[in-house]
């Protein structure tokens, strides 16, 4: 019977004994990334610029910034490395940039790498930089830290701001999805500081284009329901802003006819009016900030049909609710297919005036 | 025979049968039954599981006949002493393949996700005199683990609401968007995620009032059914189909995407858990197999389970890295098909001859 317990601990001691050989990650030991940037350089070389934060004492941070050039990112961690007090590791990256040349190269290879490294999360934010991804990260300035703050930055942007929901995971979604092109945001540097500047869209993994950030609402309420926007109305005789804004946004596709139909419900109160009371004239509102819309999404979408994308899923619809899809029928037809947009826009209230 | 002290109650069934099926397949099977069905693969999950149901129902048929209803003595008394011997060593090398296939696959997931410096006989040699105590003695410590295994990671299920925040139904629409063959050939690979209920012909004796306990073995498939449907939809609306074919392991990419406040990586936690459902499997499996050489042999029942583990030991050093692990899973999934699909009805189908024949000498 002894030899049973003997046995079980000798199999224990050697396991454990073995197994503390491994290669260990220790706090204390690492530097952790937490905002990476890429630029091309010339000699299709990237420049890899890298964050880590250092924790101070009170709640206080230092950000080491490193940066150098290589063909590959891995081989570029090897020179990274070289310059660091301690070993670099992904474990916290909350951000990467990519330069616009490099997107217009396409960064799906970029995106691969993020992507099959178990230690890297989905809710990693992407962005392109207008401009070069060292300046912008050199150009924050804060007391938490180039990661948080980029995280931050992004999340309220997209929670009450006019960015649609994006991170690598809807990122590698629509790169992967036949019937969907990806879009990112296009950050700046404005006056000394990090800016969001636009969205850009992508032809596959390639960019093509980009959509200032102020217009960008109502691509946000045409590509995902919004559950706290804001949006702004101007024409010659009054301007009106509405805010509290809830959407939910419903695609049809007529099989019989091949038209598409974006039905648009909205509900919000109005909080900034030119003229006085709104309170009597909320069905003129109504009705102007309808159609403005309407006007905006028609444009937005004939733009995307000249650039030959899709990055709001018209085709993942269509092929969602059509049997006879094909995609080289769908291809030939996107560019004049009907696309309809219908907006119904109801006012709830205006503040505490009338 | 087998005294009341060792019997588990018909409840127990429901445990058993879930228990061994959730195993390993349960993290990567979206991708695979992907492979013909696309986005109707989970059609192809409720047809396999009807057909492993009936498979249940059959073995139940099989086994209510005998005195001593366990596949050693079906098989001594439907082919003879020396055949029947045969088929049931062919029987335990299948066995021991699962169990293999379960703990292996496993340690690859913790390689990757977890500690890639991991030895697997180091590994090893931790989980051997666990599953050593476990098989060892009574089967009620078995039944016991099997128990555990069902309830204690129940609470991942919760988890699986997470990634819905970026689910998009038109992922998997138009339902029935491929034909029948199309579905009928993903279920063939579906059906590799139910094959634990092999089992069934070994623990059988061991349950109290076992004629009665079928209808919980259906239920237990119903409860592994519904696991794997939760599991599969979920993932068939986050991933587009092009993420998919690329995923090795949808399950664990789908807790990606949780971030919490005190917990950067949820997968840690998640694959530490789920040591919990590989356990039953490989202590099942091993048990039975264990059981089987017990049975036919005469062997004594400690002595057979360190052979036994000495041969599972090196099954998983001998295959290497994910090449040698895919192998090992295709092999484990054509010969289960195979199992339970052609040798079970077969070997009904042969057991009612010889009963009828032999009802009728007498």
């Amino acid at each position: 019977m002894y030899l049973k317990y003997i046995v079980f601990f000798v199999f224990v001691t050697v396991s454990l004994l073995f197994n503390f050989q491994m290669p260990t990650k220790v706090i204390d030991q690492i530097q952790t990334i937490t905002v990476a940037g890429y630029d091309a350089t010339d000699q299709d070389m990237i420049r890899e610029t890298v964050v880590s934060p250092k924790y101070l004492a009170e709640g206080k941070v230092q950000d080491f910034i490193y940066t150098d050039t290589a063909a590959t990112v891995y081989e570029n961690r090897v020179n990274l490395n070289a310059q660091a007090t301690e070993r670099l590791l992904n474990g916290k990256l909350e951000v990467a940039f990519y330069d616009q040349v490099l997107a217009e190269q396409g960064i799906e290879h970029f995106v691969d790498y993020l992507t099959r490294d178990p230690s890297i999360g989905g809710a990693l934010y992407l962005a392109v930089v207008d401009g070069s991804a060292r300046e912008l990260i050199d150009s924050v300035k804060t007391s938490k830290g180039r990661g948080v703050f980029f995280n931050d930055f992004f999340d309220h942007n997209i929670r009450h701001g006019n960015l649609p929901q994006t991170n690598l995971k809807q990122f590698e979604s629509s790169l992967k999805n036949e019937t969907c092109d990806p879009f990112l945001p296009m950050l700046s540097v404005k006056g000394k500081k990090p800016t969001l500047q636009s969205i850009a869209f992508f032809d596959d993994d390639k960019y093509v284009d980009k959509l200032p950030i102020r217009d960008a609402d109502v691509f946000k309420l045409l590509y995902e329901n919004v559950s706290d926007e804001s949006y702004q109305y101007k024409s010659d005789t009054y301007f009106a802003s509405i805010e509290n804004m809830e959407s939910d946004k419903d695609v049809d596709f007529k099989a019989k006819s091949g038209d598409v139909i974006i039905n648009l419900h909205i509900q919000a109160v109005i909080r900034e009016f030119t003229r006085k009371e709104p309170t009597n004239r909320l069905e003129t509102i109504e009705k102007d900030i309808e159609r403005d819309i309407e006007q905006k999404a028609d444009k937005l979408i004939s733009r995307f049909r000249e650039l030959k994308i899709d990055p709001l899923c018209i085709e993942g619809v269509v092929k969602s609710s059509y049997r006879d899809y094909q995609k080289e029928r769908f291809k030939s037809v996107y560019q004049e297919m009907p696309i309809h947009v219908n907006v119904d826009v109801k006012i709830t209230g205006s503040g505490t005036e009338r | 025979m087998i005294s009341i002290n060792d019997k588990v109650s018909a409840l127990m069934v429901f445990f058993l049968i879930s228990a061994s099926q959730i195993g390993v397949g349960f993290l990567g099977f979206q991708s695979i039954i992907n492979k013909y069905a696309e986005h109707d693969g989970w059609i192809s999950l409720i047809i396999a599981s009807l057909g492993i149901s009936s498979i249940i129902w059959i073995i139940y048929q099989i086994l209510k006949n005998d005195a001593r209803g366990d596949i050693v003595a079906i098989h001594q008394f439907t082919y003879g002493k020396w055949l029947g011997n045969f088929l049931t060593l062919l029987f335990t090398i299948y066995l021991l393949l699962l169990a293999t296939v379960v703990l292996r696959t496993y340690i690859e997931i913790v390689q990757v996700w977890i500690f890639p410096h991991l030895n697997v006989w180091s590994f090893l040699l931790l989980v051997i005199p666990l599953i050593y105590y476990t098989i060892s003695n009574q089967f009620r410590t078995v039944v016991g683990v099997c128990f555990l295994g069902i309830v204690y990671p129940f609470f991942l299920n919760l988890t699986l609401l997470y990634p819905l925040k970026y689910a998009d139904v038109t992922y998997i629409l138009p339902v029935m968007d491929h034909t029948i063959t199309e579905i009928m050939q993903s279920s063939t690979l579906a059906v590799l995620n139910f094959m634990g209920i092999s089992a069934l012909l070994v623990f059988y004796p061991f349950i109290r009032g076992a004629g009665q306990s079928q209808k919980y073995a259906h239920y237990g498939n119903l409860y592994t059914t519904l696991t794997y449907l939760a599991v599969c939809l979920i993932a068939y609306v986050y991933y587009s189909q092009g993420e998919l074919e690329e995923q090795i392991w949808p399950t664990l990419g789908l807790w990606k995407i949780i971030k919490m406040p005190f917990m950067e990586r949820f997968e840690y936690f998640g694959i530490a858990t789920l040591f919990f459902t590989i356990l039953p499997n490989v202590v099942l499996f091993m048990w039975a197999a264990t059981r089987v050489v017990h049975r036919t042999f005469g062997f004594h029942h400690k002595k057979v389970a360190v052979a036994l583990l000495g041969i599972l030991f090196i099954g998983c050093i001998v295959s290497v890295g994910r090449e040698g692990v895919n192998i090992l899973n295709d092999f484990a999934g054509k010969i289960g098909l195979v199992f339970l699909f052609i040798y079970i009805p077969i070997l009904f189908t042969i057991n009612f001859i010889r009963r009828k024949v032999r009802k009728h000498v007498s």
